[in-house]
């Protein structure tokens, strides 16, 4: 019966005596090939490693066990569909009171991007999630106002 | 001194100033960027104003149940309190008077669907 042979020259091509094995003890070799590659080192390029170990381990938790989590965030990181009904809340209210203005005002905190644009995206989602054809009237009508308003600021007096 | 007799304890060393390296990485440096948020997460006064435009909706359609559910999405222990509580200081520190009705007419209505303990009389 041939036994399998490890041959475990290291990645630094420090030469190592070959390990034999029976198929079953294969991690067990393995584990033995790393720990000689690691003795072969230098303390420098073993002290490099223990860092970049640590590295991930930092980062693993710092990423995905115990990440930053925002507590204070502002309307404009809201997820799309809470933006959309954010929207259309406006949209309602706009529908009572008429106020355009307040409207606008209540728009911007939803990010940089202009008032028709951010209720534009927000129809857009809101056709794709299936709202109520009441809910889209409103958003509408309210994108509508928004583009009069547009149209008589952009055009000039003769 | 020789090399064994030095021992491995620079390796923990290394492990551990990894670690502060990798942490201050993504602490610091990369956090992890949230960019799609709950309500829940908002600021104080960004809640303030959901809760407005909640109450501002509710006065325009009615729909008590899509003010509740809406209001739910802010994560607060007595929905009803907070509405009635924004609503009084809102009137008290000279804010918007519509806003404050909106609010007040909401916590109305959320106060009519607590349920009142029954009073019943017993005979002598």
């Amino acid at each position: 019966m041939q036994i399998p042979v490890l041959d475990c020259t290291g990645f630094l091509g420090v030469k190592q005596a070959p390990i034999l094995f029976h198929n079953s003890q294969m991690p067990l070799a393995l584990l033995r090939c790393l720990w000689q590659n690691t003795n072969a080192m230098t303390r420098r390029v073993r002290f490099i490693i223990a860092i970049l170990i640590g590295v991930a381990l930092g980062l693993l938790f710092g990423w995905v066990i115990n990440p930053i989590e925002y507590t204070q965030t502002a309307p404009n990181t809201l997820r799309v569909d809470y933006q959309t009904d954010y929207v259309l809340m406006i949209a309602e209210a706009f529908h009572t009171d008429g106020d355009m203005a307040l409207a606008v005002h209540r728009l911007a905190v939803l990010g940089d991007k202009s008032p028709e644009g951010r209720v534009l995206q927000a129809i857009i989602f809101a056709e794709q999630a299936g709202y109520t054809d009441a809910d889209l009237d409103m958003m509408r009508n309210l994108s509508d106002e928004l583009q009069i308003i547009q149209n008589v600021v952009e055009t000039p007096e003769p | 001194m020789n090399e064994d007799e030095r021992g491995n304890w620079y390796l923990l060393t290394g492990v551990v100033l990894g670690i502060m390296l990798g942490i201050l990485f993504a602490w610091v440096i990369s956090p992890v960027e949230y960019v799609d948020t709950a309500p829940e997460s908002l600021k104080d006064e960004f809640k303030d104003q959901y809760r407005v435009l909640i109450a501002s909706a509710y006065v325009a359609n009615g729909d008590l149940v899509r003010a509740k559910a809406r209001l739910e999405l802010l994560d607060e222990a007595d929905i009803y309190l907070v509405v009635a509580e924004q609503a009084q200081q809102m009137l008290a520190e000279g804010g918007s008077v519509e806003e404050a009705q909106a609010l007040g007419r909401l916590a109305l209505s959320l106060g009519q669907e607590i349920p009142q303990p029954k009073i019943t009389a017993t005979a002598e």
